[in-house]
């Protein structure tokens, strides 16, 4: 059944030197972290064009989670699942909950940090709650001749699901996370946005107030296929109000939403852009309630 | 590409693809047949074994991250004695898996009573959640998981 397939080659690099340097030599190789991205597509086997395979689940670096007092840094190579035993009181409910909705365990205990991050073609739970907490990402890219390092937004990477591509062949090596704390923190999905991203919809915020003011509202809304949607104007529309909001003044802001959305590059359904506005307003009720506790 | 591993116990040697689905290495390599070749995507949850005693999809594991490891089936599982604390679970809840989950969702509670002795309610869900066949209903199936839980411990304590 299998005759003509050529076997693909598998290379084990044990530490990141070995890895930077393998990647260099193989800049086409198919970088393996969990594999669950890659074996949902059926297409990958058999591999008809023998590709090689880079597998990074023995890089020692890659594994590590460290902390400052800062920040969180987490290896690319470090599971969903691990990330969430780091415990609650030092991840951010929203980064927390953005882990625990990333698929039931057996696929949380696999899949990792650096893959999630490093889907082509979707932007889902972690990079959404990453990019509100801005996040960065290093990168290690060893196309040039002295492989350079480079920390990039999470949010840059996703802004738009093409531009991705773009860094290519580059490695994900780590995600530092701020520790600054939100006084007001949301994750919620809308849909199913692994298996339904033409319809999904994810929503992180992270919010600072001193009652009645807000001082910050961050807020990143994923579109899985096209990428996250972040705006200035809106995030000022809301800090501008004082705590508990008015019910006008979320219908004001839910009407500048859905305008932004219309006006958007993002080629977003009509179904999608309502369900972005209403969660968008259950979570400004959400911090409402939350503020006149 | 040689790969050695150990199924159920037996030592094996496949000579295969290095991307080769677990799942397929299972059914057309090998003698056992317990499971069938289900989405082959993650999708359906009914491809479930044991790697190293931690359940994963089969069709989600490569060829190439076999090596050495010990893979359980639904074939070795059901000859250990733990076997009989869920099949005791599935008759006294009075609820038993249709014929084609039901390998993947008795290794699924024995991963829950074996990663926790005291699963709660949110535990036993999130771990049965990767199947996808709703032949039992939820609350039958926590009936069956506490059940199970109860013969466990008392043969931990016979054992203590
Ligand atoms: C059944 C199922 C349900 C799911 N449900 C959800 C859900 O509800 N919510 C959600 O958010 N996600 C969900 N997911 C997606 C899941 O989060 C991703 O599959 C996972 O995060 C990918 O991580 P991985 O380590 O398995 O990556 P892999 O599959 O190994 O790799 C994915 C891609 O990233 C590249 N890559 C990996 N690591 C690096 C690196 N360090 N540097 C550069 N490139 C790299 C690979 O080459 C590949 O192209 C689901 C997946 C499955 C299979
Ligand atoms: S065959 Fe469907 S999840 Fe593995």
């Amino acid at each position: 059944m299998y005759e003509g397939v050529k076997a693909a080659a598998v290379h084990n690099p044990s530490s990141l030197a070995e890895l930077v340097l393998l990647r260099n030599r193989l800049p086409g190789a198919l970088l393996w972290a969990g594999g669950t991205a890659i074996m949902s597509k059926t297409r990958l086997y058999p591999a008809s064009d023998g590709i090689d395979i880079i597998y990074l689940g023995n890089v020692q670096e890659l594994k590590r989670i460290s902390r400052s007092e800062r920040y969180l840094e987490i290896g690319s190579q470090v599971s969903i699942e691990q990330i969430l035993r780091v415990g609650q009181h030092i991840l951010h409910p929203v980064f927390a909950g953005a882990c625990r909705e990333s698929g039931p365990y057996v696929i949380r205990s696999q899949a990792t940090i650096g893959g999630s991050l490093s889907l082509e073609d979707y932007s889902l739970n972690i990079p959404t709650a990453l990019s509100v907490l801005e996040s960065q990402v290093e990168i290690r890219n060893p196309e040039n001749k002295k492989p350079s390092t480079q920390w990039i937004p999470v949010h840059r990477m996703f802004s738009r699901n093409r531009e991705r591509s773009r860094l290519q062949p580059a490695i994900i090596t780590r995600v530092r996370i701020q520790l600054e704390e939100g006084d007001f923190e949301f994750f919620n999905t809308v849909g199913e946005p692994y298996l339904n991203p033409d319809e999904a919809v994810i929503l992180s915020v992270f919010a600072k107030y001193n009652l009645p003011a807000i001082s910050e509202y961050r807020f990143a809304l994923s579109f899985p296929l096209y990428g996250i949607f972040r705006s200035r104007e809106i995030e000022t529309a809301v800090s501008i109000n004082d705590l508990p909001f008015e019910q006008r003044d979320i219908s004001r802001i839910i009407r500048s939403l859905r305008e932004d959305l219309q006006e958007s590059s993002f080629p977003i359904s009509p179904l999608q852009r309502e369900r972005a506005c209403r969660v968008f307003e259950y979570a400004l009720h959400r911090m409402n309630s939350q503020s006149i506790k | 590409m040689k790969i050695s591993c150990r199924i159920n116990g037996k030592s094996t040697v496949f000579n295969t693809y290095a991307d080769k689905p677990l799942l397929l290495l299972l059914v057309e390599d090998s003698d056992i047949t317990c499971l069938n070749p289900g989405c082959g995507t993650g999708n359906c949850g009914n491809c479930i074994v044991l790697l190293d005693n931690h359940p994963v999809l089969s069709c989600m594991i490569p060829a190439f991250r076999i090596r050495d490891k010990q893979i359980t089936t639904f074939e070795g599982y059901e000859k250990t004695r733990f076997y009989n604390d869920i099949a005791r679970g599935y008759e006294e809840a009075g609820a038993t898996p249709c014929s084609f989950c039901y390998t993947s969702k008795t290794l699924l509670i024995e991963s829950v009573i074996h990663e926790n002795s005291a699963p709660e309610v949110d535990d036993i869900l999130d771990m049965l959640s990767i199947n996808k066949c709703s032949c039992i209903d939820e609350n039958d199936l926590v009936k069956v998981v506490e059940i199970a839980v109860k013969y466990r411990r008392r043969r931990r304590v016979r054992r203590s």
